[in-house]
């Protein structure tokens, strides 16, 4: 299969799963979203796997680190600040309060996980430079 | 960075995709190498240089600006 092809039915999988997903949600089942999202991720693996194109390289995967690296940085920042402003709300309005605390555990463990992750991946390269 | 990656391809009669699959990378890798858009790892600028049969001195031009990995913008 093309890189082309690979692309085009990756689309269409993501589009199926939004419409499932919204149609659905609509309705007020979450089970076929859920059971959708699970044959979506199945039916992408058994792609890549058919797919001969090669569909990454060292530049993908630098510039995937990149994107990565971005996204973590804007994600943790962003979910500090507003955990901390939802802490300092939850004075007068309780009800902030555990969305605070749960945005908070959220950027602690996304840093935790950066952390567990840069030292795991270090030490790797660092046994294969042996 | 420049690279004589077009010229040595042309000697050859080689696509980007040729070389790309040759190396084992994406055609677009290719390209933005040769527009000089890219610093390729060592191994690739090697397997490059070897489909090539050249060296990784004949087939780069580093300059002293050249500091990002991921070449100029």
């Amino acid at each position: 299969m093309e890189y082309k092809n690979y692309r085009l039915y990756k689309v269409l999988i993501g589009a199926a799963l939004g419409a499932i997903t919204v149609v659905s949600v609509s309705l007020g089942n979450y089970i076929v979203p859920i059971l959708a999202f699970i044959a979506g991720v199945a039916g992408l693996y058994l792609l890549s796997k058919k797919s001969n194109a090669l569909l990454t390289d060292e530049r993908i995967d630098k510039l995937a680190g990149m994107a990565a690296r971005v996204s973590y940085t804007v994600t943790a920042i962003a979910t500090a600040l507003l955990g901390m402003i939802f802490i300092a709300i939850g004075k007068d309005y309780p009800d902030f309060l555990l969305a605070g605390n749960i945005l908070a555990g959220v950027s602690c463990g996304s840093i935790l996980i950066y952390a567990v992750s840069f030292k795991y991946f270090n030490k790797k390269a660092d046994r294969g430079s042996r | 960075m420049k690279t004589r990656i077009k010229e040595l391809r042309a000697r050859y009669n080689l696509t980007q995709e040729d070389l790309a699959k040759k190396v084992g990378v994406r055609r677009e890798t290719i390209l933005f190498i040769e527009k000089g858009n890219y610093n390729p790892s060592l191994k690739l600028a090697h397997d490059i240089a070897n489909a090539l049969n050249t060296t990784i001195d004949e087939l780069f031009v580093f300059e002293d600006t050249d500091q990002s990995g991921m070449g100029n913008p």
